[in-house]
């Protein structure tokens, strides 16, 4: 489906699509892994992942008023991870159908494909004397997504309590040591950051809620003053880094203080992380045990 | 040469607010081979007319019209299907000069 995604966002067309993250064949595999939107991330979508059934409920929600934006008009993607979270069983607070309606509101067409009154051709060809302009434009609509998304957040946080934001810090402010993930291993390594808090320990999680854009500005802000920083990446990207440690390195470049980084790749066809494996991750840092290697989690050798 | 728009100034994803721009668009110019038809051997079927991609042959009063050459490529589909072999595919050189 690849070439389709480019379409879609080449269109502008304002498509809110749910994925449950699944590993790619071959060989075959039904379980999580990042591969499938990873492989996508030059698509032109923008892509959002949830940590668990309430985020991957209110992101989806945020979709489909975010694509629908004005200054946007951008297919996105509201990610969770497949089968952990979308077939886990998971108690899931529900918002009234109501309040959701208005909040999403009716959508106005910039262009009425059955108006017949005033046509429009979509879709047609562009060559060298136009696609680049296309294209230049779809770059500005992704800049413009931070800029809109504190609006429509707040508008969404009325209903259901909760503020999306492209980030969430969890006890990074004074840590030395910190984990980076997505999705629902963001979920044990909260579990973990609370166990070795107890202990003393001065660890911390940045759990990213937004890869397309990328929030460069803010994680960098948030690994500010670690001294050792992991990136959990659930995909491989064959001939180079894993796709967020990639984009982390890249949001460090002009950081004022650069802490050391270390690559993990974890969680392929759906191998497990558990507590004690993310303890193992924090203990490295904490002992500035960092390499310039990608690392994997739980994979035998 | 008309003086092309930045990006500023196209309407986003790549709409046609005013079609059909494709009529500017002479693909007739792409021909190699041109499809000479015998209206003598033509029996009228209207299959040539369904089948033309470019929706290139006209149609008149239940009858079929010369090719517009303005927008047939040449693709042959026309003969290929005749029942009558009354189109006939030709070198485009040989009609121009």
């Amino acid at each position: 489906m690849f070439e389709i995604l480019g379409v879609a966002s080449g269109l502008r067309a304002p498509i809110a699509m749910p994925v449950a993250n699944r590993a790619l064949s071959a060989p075959l595999n039904i379980h999580c892994d990042h591969s499938d939107t990873m492989g996508v991330r030059d698509a032109g979508w923008i892509q959002i992942y949830a940590e668990n059934a309430q985020e991957a409920y209110e992101n989806t929600l945020l979709a489909v008023k975010l694509a629908e934006d004005k200054e946007v008009l951008l297919p996105v993607m509201s990610c969770m991870d497949g089968f952990i979270t979308s077939h886990g069983v998971e108690n899931v607070v529900i918002h009234e159908d109501d309040a959701v309606r208005e909040f999403i509101g009716e959508y106005s067409f910039q262009y009425n494909l059955l108006n017949y009154k005033n046509p429009v051709t979509v879709g047609a060809i562009e060559l060298t004397d136009y696609l680049f302009e296309t294209r230049r434009q779809q770059a500005e609509a992704m800049e413009r997504v931070p800029r809109v998304l504190p609006r429509i957040s707040k508008d969404l946080a009325e209903i259901t309590g909760n503020e999306f934001d492209v980030v969430e810090e969890y006890y990074t402010d004074d840590a030395d040591a910190i984990v980076l993930t997505m999705s629902s291993a963001a979920g044990t390594t909260k579990a973990v950051v609370d166990r070795m808090r107890r202990e003393g320990k001065r660890v911390g999680l940045l759990k990213l809620r937004m890869f397309r854009p990328f929030p460069f500005e803010r994680i960098a802000e948030a690994l500010q003053g670690a001294k050792a920083v992991a990136v959990l990446d659930r995909a491989f990207s064959f001939g180079t880094s894993a796709p967020i440690f990639t984009d982390v390195k890249n949001a460090l470049y002009n950081a004022d203080s650069k802490p050391k980084l270390q690559s993990y790749v974890f969680g392929i066809g759906g191998r497990d992380i558990s507590d004690e494996h993310i303890e193992g991750v924090f203990k490295r840092l904490l002992s500035g045990d960092v390499s310039d290697r990608e690392e994997y989690i739980n994979l035998r050798e | 040469m008309e003086k092309k728009k930045g990006w500023k100034e196209i309407p986003i994803g790549g709409v046609i607010e005013n079609p059909p721009t494709s009529l500017k668009n002479k693909t007739g110019a792409w021909r190699a081979f041109r499809p000479v038809w015998d209206e003598k051997k033509c029996i009228n079927c209207m299959i040539c007319v369904a089948y033309c991609p470019d929706m290139s042959i006209p149609v008149k009063d239940g009858k079929r019209m010369e090719t517009n050459f303005d927008y047939c490529k040449g693709c042959g589909i026309c003969a290929s299907v005749c029942p009558v072999k009354a189109i006939t595919m030709e070198e485009e050189s040989k009609f121009r000069d």
